[in-house]
């Protein structure tokens, strides 16, 4: 389903919403809002449809002329369904001024439209109309088939020109009200369940400005996830499943979250953490979330020198409903809730304003600097109320410390973290979470380590580094050493020379002893 | 005149032509002043052998485990299996492992210790000396009480300080790490006759002027005992040579003036991740061996007494990679999770080359550097560093089929040649004409051999770089 309008935060008042609780909730459920932001410069062409593309936002202000057609229609892109557990379907309610509707003419607010290029009278609208029937009068028709109407409401004298407001509300029994500046002008029960889209149509020649308009509607969510148990054994985990990040580091040594042996079982430790987070790798509406905390430092550690080199833990909580998986810090602000587990041994949630949600200090001091037993802890979130248990490890069973229901009663679908907000000195082990959907959507998946490859050394080659490889065209002489090239020639000359020289003084040598014979 | 005498002088002819060789070197031995051995000032550590002993730093490392990702924990280093290993390649010198020891003393002391017993030296950062910067900076006395705790250990041999401090004068950058912030604490050091380490900006944007006026800022407000910069040639968005030669031009000149040693970087691998975005790797890394080699050789040349590795380890986020998590191959010695890179091979190489030939450069003074080749000459075309000749003292010329860049250097009254390949593709061969007969001693690929020539022919491996030392 395309969702083409604007979401907002989860958090109306209780007054308001109070009427929503009052049925089981089996999924994650949360709700849409459309309004006048979407047309406040121009119209919005991801939220309205304008078939005909003749009508414009003007000075925040959707147009319609007395050029208009009865083609001349602009209709809402998302189209609303019933939210499964809740009771209304759709709120809308609109302003607009009425400057002229032809005689015989009308202008229609409309819901449940099957096509965002309905026409007028097309099966499946539920049509609030203004018209011009010798003076403007008000209709409400249904149209379970189309041209075919199921009167609702005869046309009604009404003060149309101007400017009007219609509120439409729409519940999931088709009981409905139509309310005319104000006033209910109608309700009753629908004939059927008018789901589809909102918007605007009319007959033709309609100068009307919509100068404001809010829808609610609501949003059926049950997520396809996984019940999984992690006990982190052979120093690993299912990536598939779980992903964990120190977001920063602390100043102390070592800071780290990894899979870790403590006392031979493996476990994921969050040793001097800063903010860091374990998330799910699949969104949960309503579920079980246990896991053991098999380690915790209360108590600060120091070394000799009275240097801190591990202080006591900070709080470590559960968050839900979460938009993101990876944060880049303490992305558990955005959460719609944190449960945590804090250091006076009790245990909080921001969705109560960081109020005690529960705890026994007495049974289960857990945080109390001379306490030694490692714990156990349960989350559980199901139709919008939170439970909270907690368990030494050697127990078998929890025990509720804490419930309350979420304010705005909703159960919101998201990914589930485990937090630390630094300095997290910790470990968890064994951790379960279970799908608490009415209709759970289970899928396998497969095991993907979270380990990743560290390549194999590179192997140094020496003899193919130490190949001399020359230019092409060089040549290449060996050696270092003499450069006998440069003694050739000049030995050459001293190897002819000394012959000639040792001729030439034997020759002399015997002329002389000639010489001396002759005397 | 008698035959005797005539066949005399013909032998004598004969003789003296056999001295002159092809090239007709007769014109050419003119008798070469001798030279007075002069005061060469370089930096030395005893915990890394002496005088005699060049130090080789590894930048970045060994530090304790610095990240985690998903359910992994980053090994820490600080092992002696991790030690072992950095001396086995040859570094000697730890000038930045990334430890506090305001936060992580025993690590500190641990790395001491290991550095002891492999031989290395440690350089020490204490946040509660060197991270108060300006009027923050601890008095004379607390910091000589703070680095009382380490400064004594044999492996001690200084504090790591700054890296790349601005100035208004040159780059100001954020202003917050400025000279004038760190020189209170460097001058402290001094002082206490204790080593502050300190690198250098590089100038990649051509401002000569006022680079020159930053360096000798440094010199002179910090006390610098020598002057280090890191610039980096195989970078493909930055492969300007005269650039590089250009700034080692200029510490060059700054650290002689000053009469202190310069010391250089060398990169081991590049893509770094300053940024510490998520990026797919170029998988064509650089540098390899014989460009890795040239680097350290051209280095040499030009006279650097000090090797510093960029980086020992690589930092965990230079790792970040897009389609899988990391890339542990993109650049270090040693990758973030502890594989060994083909870099620590390449730095062991150079490092043996460095440990053969530390002995005679040490305790030489840079007198210029001799290019031959077009593509030298136009690298290092105007530089001050440059012998405008074909030769120097008894180095009367060279042939080689390539580029060649030669060092020439003052060896206590000897010279001293370091001839580089400057070709790091291809070997060739480098002949050196003397102007006479010499005794040489050749120190090549750390082996060393003695010769008596007038002409030495050198076959040289792609960038690689040999010693000479004329003996006599």
């Amino acid at each position: 389903m395309k969702r083409a309008i604007k979401w907002t935060a989860i958090g109306l008042s209780v007054a308001v919403l109070g009427c929503l609780l009052a049925l089981p909730v089996y999924a994650g459920t949360s709700f849409e809002t459309l309004d006048s932001s979407s047309f406040e410069e121009e119209l919005d062409q991801t939220i309205w449809n304008v078939p005909e593309a003749d009508v414009e936002a003007v000075d925040g202000a959707i147009e319609f002329t007395a050029e208009s057609t009865e083609y001349s229609r602009v209709i809402a892109m998302n189209v609303i369904e019933q939210a499964y557990g809740l009771e209304e379907l759709l709120y809308f309610e609109s302003t607009a001024y009425v400057s002229d509707i032809p005689e015989g003419g009308e202008f229609i607010f409309a819901v449940g439209m099957g096509s965002i290029e309905s026409y007028r009278g097309d099966e499946g609208n539920v049509e609030i109309a203004l018209r011009n029937d010798g003076g403007m009068k008000l209709t409400v028709n249904a149209y379970e088939a189309s041209g075919e109407p199921t009167e609702l409401l005869s046309p009604k004298a009404v003060s149309g020109y101007g400017t009007v407001t219609v509120a439409v509300q729409v519940n999931n029994d088709c009981t409905y009200s139509v309310k005319f500046n104000g006033s209910t002008a109608a309700s009753g029960r629908l004939p059927y369940l008018p789901e589809g889209s909102v918007g605007y149509l009319q007959s033709g020649g309609c100068a009307v400005s919509v100068t404001d308009v809010y829808v609610r509607s609501y949003a059926y969510d049950a997520p396809a996830n996984s019940n999984f148990k992690e006990t982190f054994d052979n120093d690993q985990y299912n990536a598939n499943l779980l992903f964990s990040k120190q977001a920063w580091k602390t100043q102390y040594d070592p800071t780290y979250v990894s899979v870790e042996s403590i006392d031979g079982n493996d476990m994921l430790v969050f040793s001097n953490a800063g903010s860091a987070h374990l998330s799910t790798m699949q969104q949960y509406s309503n579920f079980r979330l246990t896991f053991d905390v098999p380690w915790l430092i209360r108590m600060t550690e120091m070394d000799e020198d009275s240097t801190v080199i591990a202080p006591s833990s900070s709080w470590f909580g559960v968050s839900y409903g979460d938009a993101l998986v990876e944060y880049a810090g303490n992305g558990y602000t955005d959460s719609p809730d944190v449960v945590y587990f804090d250091r006076d041994s009790q245990v909080r949630s921001f969705a109560m304003g960081k109020a005690v949600v529960g705890g026994d200090t007495e049974a289960y001091p857990f945080f109390a600097i001379d306490e030694t037993r490692p714990i156990s802890c349960m989350v559980e979130l199901v139709d919008a109320h939170v439970r909270v248990g907690i368990k030494w490890m050697d127990e078998e069973e929890f025990t509720i410390i804490g419930e309350y229901d979420r304010p705005d009663g909703l159960t919101p679908t998201g990914y589930v973290h485990i937090w630390t907000p630094g300095t997290g000195n910790f470990a968890i082990d064994n951790i379960e979470m279970v799908n608490l959907d009415g209709e759970p959507q289970l899928v396998e998946v497969e095991f993907k380590t979270n380990k990743f490859k560290i390549p194999a050394d590179y192997v140094w080659d020496e003899e193919a580094e130490s190949k001399l490889v020359y230019r092409p065209g060089t040549e290449k002489k060996t050696g270092i050493g003499w450069n006998t090239w440069y003694l050739l020639i000049p030995c050459a000359l001293v190897v002819a020379a000394v012959p000639v020289v040792i001729a030439l003084i034997v020759r002399g040598k015997n002329k002389k002893k000639e010489g001396k014979a002759d005397e | 005149m008698s035959k005797k005498r005539v066949c005399g002088l013909l032998t004598a002819a004969a003789l003296l032509l056999s001295c002159l060789g092809v090239s007709g070197c007769a014109a050419k031995q003119a008798a070469v002043e001798p030279m007075e051995p002069e005061e060469v000032n370089a930096l030395t550590f005893d915990a890394i052998g002496g005088a005699d002993v060049m130090p080789i730093a590894g930048y970045y490392g060994p530090h304790l485990s610095d990240y985690c990702y998903n359910g992994e924990r980053q090994p820490s280093f600080v092992t002696d299996e991790f030690m072992k290993l950095t001396a086995e390649s040859g570094i000697n010198l730890l000038n930045h492992s990334y430890l506090d020891y305001s936060a992580s003393a025993k690590a500190v002391h641990d790395l001491l210790d290991y550095g002891e017993k492999y031989g290395v030296g440690i350089c020490v950062y204490d946040a509660k000396v060197a991270g108060a910067l300006g009027d923050s900076t601890p008095s004379l006395t607390m910091t000589a009480e703070q680095i009382a705790a380490y400064s004594r250990h044999p492996a001690f041999c200084g504090l790591y300080v700054a890296d790349e401090p601005q100035w208004a004068g040159f780059h100001l950058g954020d202003g917050t790490r400025t000279i004038d912030l760190y020189a209170p604490s460097l001058q402290n050091l001094s002082t206490l006759g204790v080593y502050g380490y300190v690198n250098a900006l590089p100038d990649y944007n051509g401002k000569p002027e006022q680079y020159r006026a930053y360096l000798r800022e440094m010199i002179t407000e910090m006390d610098l005992p020598y002057l280090s910069v890191d610039a980096y040639i195989w970078d493909k968005s930055n492969m300007d040579f005269h650039n590089y030669f250009y700034i080692m031009d200029e510490v060059r000149d700054a650290a002689l003036e000053a009469n202190i040693p310069f010391w250089t970087f060398v990169q081991t691998g590049s893509q770094w991740n300053d940024g510490q975005k998520h990026f797919d790797s170029d998988p064509n890394y650089v540098l390899n061996n014989k460009q890795f080699q040239w680097t350290v050789s051209v280095n040499l040349a030009w006279g650097v007494q000090g090797i510093q590795y960029f980086t020992l380890i690589q930092p965990y986020h230079f790792s970040w990679a897009l389609t899988e998590p990391f890339d542990f191959n993109r650049n270090g010695m040693v990758g973030a999770w502890g594989n060994i890179n083909e870099w620590y091979y390449y730095a062991q190489e150079s490092n043996r080359q460095i440990a053969a030939v530390d002995e005679v450069l040490m305790h030489a003074k840079s007198k210029g550097v001799l290019v031959y080749g077009d593509r030298a000459k136009q690298d290092t075309a105007g530089l001050k560093g440059i012998i405008q000749a074909d030769g120097w003292r008894e180095l009367v010329d060279l042939e080689a089929t390539g580029d060649v860049m030669v060092g020439c250097f003052n060896y206590q009254g000897k010279t001293a040649l370091y001839v580089v390949n400057y070709d790091y593709e291809y070997a060739q061969d480098i002949t050196l004409k003397l102007n006479k007969k010499h005794n040489v001693t050749v120190i090549y690929d750390a082996e060393t051999e003695h010769y008596s020539a007038k002409n030495l022919t050198l076959p040289m491996q792609a960038g690689y770089g040999a010693l000479i030392v004329i003996d006599d």
